[in-house]
Formats: structure tokens, C-alpha cells, sequence
């Protein structure tokens, strides 16, 4: 069960590292003393889990089926994947707003299959009411472009 | 008669013109906060200090608490509607309130939040009127140790929060205990897990992770779902699908006056109370409810109770601030920067030295709790219309508010990166099966549960045995005992392995 044998790893690599900020010094508890036990605990569980049966999310257990089953849902969550991994990168590169904008466009178009009107329409809506709210209302400073 | 005599003091401070016009103000402006993911009551408030100087003490803090409990409102409306919640003790509405949403009861759970809210507001500000001071020095009572024992009961208890079964959601706790210790260690000013990344010198920040695991998550969730594109989710038309039927109302009325008396209790205690209280609540109405199978797909207790001890406890967290001058959160200790601000200084003597203050707030919670809900009842139509909106557009409008919202936090990407990391992370527990919601409200009490170990073992010299001494930590650690071993007892019992222990013990 990859979750909870990755959940052990992570446990692991964290006794490692916290052991080094130490657990005790000068008669009082140091700085490694909660992350060892928060570790130890997520260790010792993460290993009871591996040996639980994965009980059926929500969507399997009303649809009877996993839920990414189907191709079109597979690729729309693999768009938003993607989509939000770029979208950071894009942020400094476009700016806060327009690149925000583009994500709404192309998820729009790529991942929900919504007709080009309505993709830019809800693009040009959600920029320019995020722009009004958070920069003309609330006056956050958003990121600009690296070009402009 | 002499409460009558306050009171009436406290109203004729609050009933002006000027003060109600500030009280509808103050909890419009919070309930706005609260919607928006991100800005959190403690920022506005900073934000709206400067303002405050220009008012008269009484309308100040009354500004300052309306923002407060309106948000505190406002983090539910987007728990219920887009699983996104406004601040931390709204996480536990994600839980049944979404649900609620997704059955197309959106409108019943947010009117019952508001009624609740408001019936609980009241009940806290009678409770504060007649016995808040006397009680107040209970918060002196509550040092280290028995913080830190309270929220090890709390930790406890969230493992009986959410879906799955108690091995996952002690894992998820472990994992949000562990998550909290990143950053600077407050204690020796050690960096923790932070890899020579400056930004992570802070840790990490609670609504971006709760806009990660909650929101985006569920984004994600949603995306992965067949024939989501053009889906709506269900939403009642008329106003009779818009409020509570009358048995959701009759179901609500004792979880509503449970989560009071527990909100108003645990709201008195400094670092962390009131926001224990909404999970403590929930707790409760699970164990208890004749409908135990509906909890986490929709049951209205789940919505009520926690709701109620939600807002009964942010009315009482004032208690310790104006009675002790011990603010028991981070907004409190905002109002308290007001207050010193304007020449106050709460503790002891200000009942005495500034009554009409005193019992001006009280009297304005009462008002700020009727205004919310006049204002927000009528509303309830116009925020389950949103769900109107296609799914597939609504999942990419909610992605673009997560990330302002986390950007204008600290004008950060790093920020933003954080959300986007949770969301991949939350969504990926989910699929197998692990529930975030334990994740995240162990990530909340974490950091202060730490801080309240530690300093409890430097009072006992390094000795665990402290928080045996105190009775009150030592009562905490036997219910949290109780909790944890009850189970297995009782399985044990059930499958009668205890019987035959027994039996061969006797023989």
C-alpha cells in the first residue's frame, strides 16, 4: 500500500533528522524532542496501516468503482495536475493576473471542455473581479511580469 | 437585579445610532473576511486599528469584536459551500456541512449556522453576564501543564473526527504534529526542517494548508470524478429548501444547546479553547446521535453543535481579556492591542474603573449576534445560487481564489507553491483513504501543544511526572486514557477475550 509505506519512509527520514536537533539538553526538552515523537508516532501507525485492507473512498463506495476509472475523468485530473504545477512558474513569468487568467482559459478549454465563449468569458470575469476585489479594494500588491 | 442594572448600563452604551451602524459594519466587513480564503479576522483587524483610534473606546472595540464574529460566520459559509474553510475552527464544518451541500441542503445547513450561531451567541453572552467574572479565574488555573494535558486529550480526540479508521487517523495526527514542528523552534531558536529555504523559516501557515488539503483537494477530487464537466451540484429552490425543515431544526435544538455550554466552558480557557470546542462538540454529537451512520455524509448535528460551540466560544475567549487581561488567541490579542491603544488596560480592575466599556461590549455582542443573522438569513438564497454555477467552472474559479488568497497572505509564492503542494498531498491521502481532516486539525494544535509540553517539563525540571501533580492535567490525561483504551476495551470484551483472561485468572 504505497500511501502509508511512503507515510513510513517520510517517518523515517524525519527520526533521522530530528534526532540530530536533540532531544534533551541542559535539563530541559531540546528542539528534536516533538518531531522524534511526532515521527516515532506517524512510524509506528504509518506500519499499522500497511497491514489495514484499503477501506473504499466516498466516490468508490457509491459508485462501486474507483473514481478515476473513466479516460475523460483520468485526463481532466491529470489537466488540473499539470495545471497547477505550471501555474506557479507562470506566475513569474506573466504576472499574478494574467497568468490566472490563462489557467482559466486553458483548463477551461482542455480539462472541462467548455466552449470558447464561455472559457473566456469566466476568464475575463475572474481576472477582472479578482483584480477589482484583492488590488483596486483591498490594495494586495499582486506579482507583475518579469517583462512588464 | 444588579446584572439587570449592567446590562441596561451596557445597552444604553451600545443602542446609538453611531454604535449599531458600527456593529452592522463590523460583522458585514467580518463575515466578508470570513468568505474570502486567506484573510483571516486577525489581519483585518491589524488592518483596522488605525481606524479604530478615531472612535470612542466602546465603538472601537465593538467595531474590532463585530469583524471578529463575523468572520467567524463567514469561515462556514465556505466550509458548507466550497469545502474551503475561512479559519481554523470552521474545519470541522467541512466535515457534514459540504456533505450537507452535496445533498442539496446547503441552504439548511447555513440557516441552521446562523440560528445556531446566534442562539449560542446569546445563550454565552447571558452565561458571561451573569457568572463570565467569577468564573474568569478558572483561566488562572490553566498554566502549562494542564494546557498541555487539555490539548493531549484534544489530540486524543480528534481521532474519533472524520472517516476511516483510528490507525489512519493517529497517522494523519502524527503527520500533522509533525508538520507544525517546521520552522524556527520558538523555544531554543533552532531551524527545523527548513533545508536552507528562507521562507520555511516561518513554517508553514494554517490557512494555506487548509486551503490545500480542504480546497484544492477537493478540486482535485472532483476533477477525478466521471461526468463532472457540466455537473451542478444540487441546491434548493424556494425558501422551503433554503432553511431547515422541522426535523432538522428539531434534530439541531439539543446539539445547539450542548455546543453552547461546551463553547462557553472551553472558550474561557486560554490557547486554543474555542477552537477545541467546535471539535469537542462534534465529539459529543457523534457518540450520542440516534443517527451515528449519518456523520461525515451529511448529519445537521455535525453542522449544529459545532457551529454553536463555535461561536459561544469566541464570545467567551473575551472573558480572560477584559476580567484578566489574558488575551486566549491571536485576535483577542489584537482587541487587546485596541484597548491598550485607547488608554485601557484590561485585567481585574476594568469592570470597576470602566463598567460602561465593560458592559457595552457584552450588550454588543448581543447585537452583533442579531445583526449577523438578519443579515446573513436573507443572504442564505444568494450564496446557495452559487452553487448554481457548472462544477467544472466552479473548480477553476475556487483554484484562482485559493491562490490570491494564499498569495495575499504574506505576498508570498512561496505561499502559493505551499497550497499547491498540500492540495497534490491532501488529494493523494484521500485516495487512499486517509482522512486530512485529523491532518489538519492536528497541524493547528501541534505548535501549542509543544510549547505547552515543553514549558510544562522545564516547571517540573524535566520531570513527565508534572503533569500528574496538577489534578486537572492529571483528570485530562485520564479522560484522554479513557478515550484511547475504551475501544479496545470494549472490544475485547465484546469478543470475550477479556471473559477467558478472567477466568483463568480466578481459576
Amino acid at each position: 500500500m504505497p500511501a502509508a509505506l511512503i507515510l513510513a519512509v517520510t517517518a523515517v527520514v524525519a527520526l533521522v533528522i530530528a534526532h540530530d536537533y536533540g532531544l534533551w539538553s541542559f535539563g530541559s526538552p531540546g528542539a528534536g524532542l516533538m518531531p522524534c515523537l511526532a515521527a516515532a508516532g506517524l512510524l509506528v501507525t504509518s506500519l499499522l496501516a500497511l497491514r489495514e485492507r484499503r477501506p473504499a473512498t466516498d466516490a468508490e463506495a457509491t459508485e462501486g468503482a474507483p473514481a478515476t476509472e473513466e479516460p475523460t475523468a483520468k485526463a481532466r485530473l491529470f489537466g488540473y495536475g499539470v495545471g497547477l504545477l505550471v501555474l506557479p512558474p507562470a506566475i513569474v513569468v506573466l504576472g499574478m493576473l494574467p497568468a490566472l487568467g490563462l489557467f482559466v482559459l486553458v483548463l477551461l478549454r482542455a480539462a472541462e471542455r467548455a466552449r470558447w465563449r464561455t472559457a473566456i468569458m469566466a476568464a475575463a470575469a475572474s481576472t477582472a473581479l479578482s483584480w477589482l476585489l484583492f488590488v483596486r479594494l483591498l490594495h494586495v500588491p499582486l506579482p507583475g511580469s518579469v517583462f512588464w | 437585579m444588579d446584572i439587570l442594572n449592567n446590562l441596561a448600563l451596557g445597552f444604553g452604551e451600545v443602542l446609538t445610532p453611531l454604535n449599531l451602524l458600527i456593529a452592522f459594519i463590523g460583522v458585514f466587513v467580518g463575515t466578508a473576511v470570513g468568505v474570502l480564503p486567506g484573510l483571516g479576522p486577525t489581519a483585518t483587524i491589524s488592518l483596522l486599528l488605525p481606524i479604530s483610534i478615531h472612535l470612542d473606546r466602546t465603538s472601537a472595540i465593538i467595531l474590532l469584536s463585530g469583524i471578529y464574529y463575523g468572520a467567524m460566520y463567514g469561515g462556514s459559509i465556505t466550509s458548507i459551500l466550497i469545502k474551503i474553510p475561512g479559519e481554523a475552527a470552521s474545519v470541522i464544518t467541512c466535515i457534514d456541512g459540504y456533505q450537507m451541500a452535496r445533498k442539496g441542503r446547503a441552504g439548511a445547513a447555513l440557516g441552521i449556522s446562523a440560528i445556531g450561531s446566534f442562539v449560542a451567541g446569546t445563550l454565552a453572552t447571558i452565561g458571561i453576564a451573569c457568572v463570565g467574572p467569577e468564573i474568569a479565574s478558572v483561566a488562572l488555573a490553566f498554566g502549562p501543564v494542564e494546557r498541555a494535558a487539555m490539548l493531549a486529550l484534544g489530540l486524543v480526540l480528534i481521532m474519533g473526527i472524520g472517516e476511516g479508521s483510528r490507525v489512519r487517523a493517529a497517522s494523519m495526527i502524527a503527520l500533522g504534529l509533525l508538520l507544525g514542528t517546521v520552522g524556527i523552534d520558538a523555544v531554543s531558536g533552532e531551524e527545523r526542517f527548513v533545508f536552507d529555504v528562507p521562507p520555511m523559516r516561518d513554517g508553514f501557515s494554517i490557512p494555506v494548508v487548509a486551503m490545500g488539503l480542504f480546497g484544492l483537494s477537493e478540486v482535485l477530487a472532483m476533477a477525478g470524478q466521471a461526468e463532472a464537466k457540466a455537473k451542478i451540484m444540487a441546491y434548493g429552490h424556494g425558501l422551503r429548501n433554503l432553511l431547515p425543515n422541522r426535523e432538522e431544526t428539531h434534530r439541531s435544538v439539543a446539539p445547539v444547546l450542548r455546543g453552547s455550554v461546551i463553547g462557553f466552558l472551553l472558550g474561557l480557557l486560554p490557547g486554543g479553547g474555542a477552537m477545541i470546542s467546535s471539535f469537542v462538540s462534534y465529539l459529543v454529537e457523534k457518540k450520542i446521535s440516534r443517527h451515528k451512520e449519518e456523520f461525515g455524509h451529511g448529519a445537521i448535528e455535525g453542522v449544529a453543535g459545532p457551529e454553536a460551540a463555535n461561536n459561544a466560544g469566541a464570545q467567551a475567549s473575551f472573558i480572560p481579556l477584559l476580567c484578566l487581561g489574558i488575551p486566549a488567541n491571536a485576535v483577542i490579542g489584537v482587541i487587546m492591542g485596541a484597548l491598550l491603544i485607547q488608554g485601557i488596560t484590561p485585567g481585574p480592575r476594568l469592570i470597576v474603573e470602566h463598567p460602561a466599556l465593560f458592559w457595552g461590549v457584552i450588550a454588543s455582542m448581543f447585537v452583533g449576534n442579531l445583526m449577523l443573522v438578519v443579515l446573513n438569513i436573507p443572504l442564505v438564497g444568494l450564496f446557495v445560487s452559487l452553487l448554481r454555477v457548472p462544477q467544472g467552472i466552479m473548480s477553476v474559479l475556487i483554484v484562482v481564489f485559493c491562490v490570491i488568497g494564499a498569495y495575499s497572505l504574506n505576498n508570498s509564492l512561496f505561499d502559493v507553491g505551499t497550497m499547491i503542494g498540500f492540495g497534490l498531498l491532501g488529494y493523494g491521502l484521500r485516495r487512499w483513504a486517509f482522512d486530512v481532516a485529523p491532518l489538519l486539525l492536528a497541524f493547528v494544535l501541534g505548535p501549542m501543544f509543544e510549547q505547552s509540553l515543553r514549558q510544562g517539563l522545564i516547571i517540573g525540571y524535566g520531570d513527565p511526572v508534572v503533569f500528574l501533580k496538577s489534578p486537572i492535567s492529571a483528570a485530562f490525561l485520564g479522560l484522554a486514557a479513557l478515550v484511547l483504551l475504551m475501544p479496545q476495551f470494549v472490544r475485547a470484551s465484546r469478543s470475550g477475550v477479556l471473559r477467558s483472561l478472567l477466568a483463568g485468572k480466578a481459576r
